[in-house]
């Protein structure tokens, strides 16, 4: 990542309340937010139009779950940098997402220094 | 299959590939000899490569398959001058007796079938995994790799740690080689305890440990990171590996080798005595971690002569520690991977340590005019001593010296000097050797069908000259004459040089035995040495094929009963390397092959009761008999002095049958044997076995002929003077001996209505040829003898083989046929149907003998 150009982040989300949270979080400090998308095939169709530094993705979501879309978006580009936002519970699934390519988690509810973290170190990489 | 259009070549093919193998053979165990050895490796590359490019050709495909590999693993070898280790040499060799046995398999089943390329698959496997093990170090050298002993610790608020420890764990393995995590990978999900324990592994990386760190960082709730390189001993995590390492050195420790070191010679001893000076032998070893022995020696050596005294000798020399240090020097590298490789651990461990050990120790005798606590005060400073043993010697008494200490047999230095040779031969003999092959493969080959049927005609040749010698005798026609002189000549040159063709050098069978042995001292777990002597003697190639399982029945024995275990040996001040000598020389016709041992020999009295014991002569007998004929019983068939039976030799078919198998070449057997000292088999047999020199002979009008070789002496004998009977035995006074006289027409079923109770068969003059068999004198009544005469022995069949007696028939030149008596079954008969076998050779039997006289 370019030191000058702020980090580019596409947050992916069925619900619109945990988009704007997230949103705000990263927005106030700093980050890019270029691009929301609200299931897993808008996620894969946002993501090769954005090619954002990071992506959030919700794990549960209509039409395409988090997992899949994780990893066709990982077939596209296998350095793509996913944070997995997981509820509490699911980690399992977490584990499978991390296996399959993601390079972080987040646990809902957000809390925005843990949030914050996970994006600094997934954009160091 | 390719193979059947190449049909016609199988044979030429199959004749150069076996000799190529048995060539590889050779150098295979050369280089274990002398593992280190670029022109041996390079030697053995070629052959594989040979046998490959010639497998190729004729469509052998599991053969190239198996040779490929085998020609990689020697690439490499030679592309990267090393060492072979021993484990390898056994891989290769495994491999090349796979090479036999696919080829054997081929050559008797007439295709290459799907079983041969199952056979070099899976022999070409555990190359290749050796191949792999040899690569892999190599590019971890280039860049050290240390095992690390890593602490991550977790956020108290951690979510999802085991998430957590996941990623941890990924981070690692982008560094490194995961060796072990705790809690195991598989197990994180359902740990409760990884907050408050955190995650402990073990990684194997390059990777400088400030980025392994860095990168355990990048985790989120990751608050503490602790590196520390692990020490070998740590590293090896499952205990039961290091234990069993520990038992493998304690065992090592026990039976660490003696060394012997070389007596001192007399005008060394003098000067000693005269100079007043200590001699100390002196054993030492650093530890274990030491490194570069040999420079800690070589300086050591310098230091002592300067400052303490003088090293008389020492295992190793200083020649050959200087000659080790210019050898690269191997880096020994442990690495504990998972519990799959425990075997190969140990493997390498043990080969590890056995070299390590070997490397640390030195021995010698030193001469100074101080005590044993200059010695040790000296040497705790001189290098990074471990152990040391100090034995202070004194010579006065040399046999003193012997008992006590592990130098013994001061006056014979020079039998040393030979063993030391012989454990390690220079360099030029296996070049020598190799040379020597190269030599051989330049001659022309002749299939031993055609060579045969050469011989054959050669035999038609010498009867039809034998023949037309015999019209000529009564023609007489000096042209003739002159011609028939003339072919007489070429006749016998090209005797002699059809026979010379067939004769190769002894050394095609006795260079199979190094390989023998050295396989099955492993499986007795005897240490032997194998001296070859006289392996250019030559002999017939028929008798060679014959003499192989003879002479390996034989070595068998030697190892199996002969020669004790080590601890036997040690035990019986011998040394503790069991030796067997196969000699062998030409004399005459005959081949002499001596088999000895320097083991236990044979106790007659042990002989005598196993004899009583299976019944084999009664009591009275055993008391009559000398102890050499009670020892000469174990040819007797149904012996067994094995206490236990081993899975080689010892099931008691073993004497008798080679006996009887020697015999039938026309060769005898003798047996001589000291307790204690050990036993030698001495062979002797016809270098030929087609044409023979001899004595034609006339009983009731038949011919007969008996090969000269076998005669001593014919007697005119009359009757009345010389001939008595004692029971029912007919004995020969002559020159002082009683000689047992052989009735042959008894034993040739040519009179059934002979009355042999009566002397009367025997006409009042009569010739009496004697004969040699184990020693003993026999006599063979003739009526008269026809002449001598060189005959081509022709095979018969084993139905009108009159029970043996026979050892085959010829024709003469004017067209009769003479039976050709085999004199030892002759002799074997008359033993079994007669009681009075005492009565051979004991000169005792004189006196009785006159006394029976008297009475008469």
């Amino acid at each position: 990542m370019s030191s000058q150009k702020a980090t580019s982040v596409l947050i992916v989300d069925d619900a619109l309340f945990m988009r704007t949270v997230l949103k705000d979080i990263l927005s106030k400090n700093g980050y890019n937010v270029i691009g929301e998308a609200t299931n897993g095939l808008e996620a894969i169709e946002k993501y090769q139009e954005l090619k954002p530094d990071i992506t959030t993705m919700d794990i549960t979501m209509p039409e395409l779950d988090g997992i899949e879309a994780l990893k066709r978006i990982i077939e596209i580009n296998n350095n793509a940098r996913i944070i997995m936002c997981s509820a509490m519970g699911q980690q399992g699934i977490v584990m499978d997402a991390i296996k399959s390519g993601a390079c972080d988690f987040i646990v809902k509810p957000f809390q925005p220094d843990r949030v914050l973290k996970a994006i600094e170190k997934a954009a160091a990489e | 299959m390719p193979s059947s259009n190449n049909e016609e070549y199988w044979d030429l093919f199959f004749d150069e590939v076996n000799s190529h193998l048995e060539s590889l053979t050779q150098q295979m165990q050369a280089l274990e000899l002398n593992p280190s050895s670029l022109n041996i490796i390079r030697e053995i590359f070629r052959l594989v490569h040979t046998i490959k490019g010639m497998a190729a050709t004729i469509g052998f495909n599991s053969v190239v398959k198996l040779c490929h590999k085998m020609e990689e693993l020697f690439d490499f070898y030679r592309q990267n001058h090393q060492p072979v280790s021993s484990q390898i040499i056994n891989c290769q060799i495994q491999a090349t007796d796979g090479l036999f046995k696919i080829l054997e398999y081929i050559s008797s089943n007439g295709e290459d079938s799907s079983v041969c390329l199952i056979l070099a698959e899976s022999l070409c496997q555990s190359l290749q995994k050796e191949l792999s093990n040899l690569q892999k170090p190599q590019d971890l050298e280039s860049k050290p790799e240390k095992t690390i002993q890593i602490k991550v610790k977790f956020a108290q608020d951690c979510q999802m740690p085991g998430v957590r420890a996941f990623l941890a764990t990924q981070a690692l393995e982008k560094t490194g080689l995961l060796l072990q995590s705790n809690p195991p990978k598989d197990q994180f999900l359902d740990n409760g305890n990884l907050v408050k324990d955190g995650l402990t592994a073990v990684l194997c990386s390059d990777k400088p440990l400030s980025q392994i760190k860095e990168g355990l960082f990048r985790i989120c709730d990751v608050i503490e990171v602790e590196l520390k390189e692990a020490l070998p001993e740590i590293e090896s995590q499952a205990e039961e590996i290091s234990e069993k390492i520990q038992e493998v050195r304690e065992i090592y420790e026990k039976e660490c080798p003696v060394y012997i070191i070389e007596k001192l010679t007399a005008s060394q001893k003098e000067e000693l005595l005269k100079a007043e000076l200590k001699i100390f032998y002196v054993d030492l070893s650093l530890i274990e971690e030491a490194k570069s022995p040999e420079d800690q020696f070589c300086n050591l050596f310098n230091n002592i002569h300067d400052y303490l005294g003088q090293i008389l000798q020492s295992e190793p020399s200083l020649d050959s520690l200087k000659n080790r240090q210019n050898l690269p020097k191997q880096n020994i590298h442990i690495k504990t991977t998972n519990n799959k490789c425990i075997n190969e651990i140990l493997d390498q461990e043990i080969i590890e340590f056995n070299a390590r050990k070997q490397r640390s120790r030195l021995q010698f005798i030193l001469a100074i005019k101080g005590d044993h606590k200059n010695i040790l005060d000296f040497l705790s400073d001189a290098c990074e001593l471990h152990k040391v043993e100090l034995k202070e010697m004194e010579f006065i008494d040399e046999n003193k010296i012997s008992s006590s200490d592990n130098l013994k047999g001061i006056n014979e230095p020079e039998n040393h000097k030979v063993q030391a040779e012989n454990n390690s031969p220079p360099l030029e003999d296996i070049i020598n050797i190799t040379k020597q092959n190269d030599i051989k493969t330049s001659f022309v080959r002749v299939s031993l069908n055609s060579l045969d049927a050469l011989m054959n005609s050669v035999g038609e040749l010498v009867i039809n000259h034998n023949r037309l010698k015999l019209i000529l005798d009564e023609t007489p026609n000096n042209q003739l004459r002159s011609i028939i002189q003339y072919l007489n000549q070429v006749t016998t040159k090209i005797q002699q040089l059809v026979m010379g063709v067939r004769m190769v050098p002894i050394s095609q069978v006795f260079n199979r035995f190094p390989r023998f042995i050295r396989d099955i001292s492993r499986e007795l777990k005897k240490d032997i040495n194998l001296v070859l002597e006289g392996e250019e003697t030559e002999i017939d190639r028929l008798m060679l094929d014959e003499l192989n399982d003879i002479l390996i029945h034989l070595i068998r024995n030697s190892m199996d009963h002969g020669l004790e275990t080590t601890d036997e040996r040690l035990k019986k001040g011998k040394s503790k390397q069991g030796q067997i000598k196969m000699q062998a020389h030409s004399q005459g016709n005959h081949v002499f092959i001596t088999i000895s041992d320097d083991g236990k020999g044979i106790d007659a009295e042990v002989v005598k009761r196993k004899a009583l014991a299976k019944g084999l002569i009664s009591e009275d007998e055993a008391n009559l008999l000398s102890n050499k004929e009670i020892i000469n019983l174990i040819f007797s068939s149904g012996f067994s002095t094995a206490e236990t039976v081993s899975n080689l030799s010892g099931r008691g078919v073993g004497m008798d049958v080679v006996k009887s198998k020697i015999n039938s070449l026309g060769g005898q057997i003798t047996l001589h044997s000291v307790v204690g000292e050990g036993t030698s088999l001495k062979l002797s047999i016809p270098s030929t076995i087609s044409i023979i020199q001899a004595l034609i002979i006339n009983i009731q009008d038949g011919l007969y002929t008996i090969p000269l070789s076998e005669i001593r002496e014919i007697i005119s004998v009359e009757k009345k003077k010389q001939i008595y009977r004692i029971g029912n035995c007919d004995l020969l006074t002559f020159a002082g001996q009683s000689i047992p006289l052989i009735n042959l027409r008894k034993y040739l079923c040519i009179d059934e209505s002979l009355n042999i109770n009566d002397l009367d068969y025997i006409p009042d003059h009569c010739l009496v040829i004697t004969i040699n068999s184990e020693d003993k004198v026999y006599g063979l009544i003739v009526e008269s003898l026809v002449g001598q005469q060189e005959v081509v022995i022709k095979p018969i069949s084993q139905k009108a083989n009159l029970k043996g007696l026979i050892n085959g028939v010829t024709v003469f030149g004017d067209g009769r046929v003479a039976m050709i008596l085999s004199i030892d079954q002759i002799v074997r008969f008359y033993l079994n149907n007669e009681d009075l076998r005492h009565f051979g050779d004991s000169d005792n039997n004189i006196d009785e003998l006159s006394h029976s006289r008297e009475i008469n």
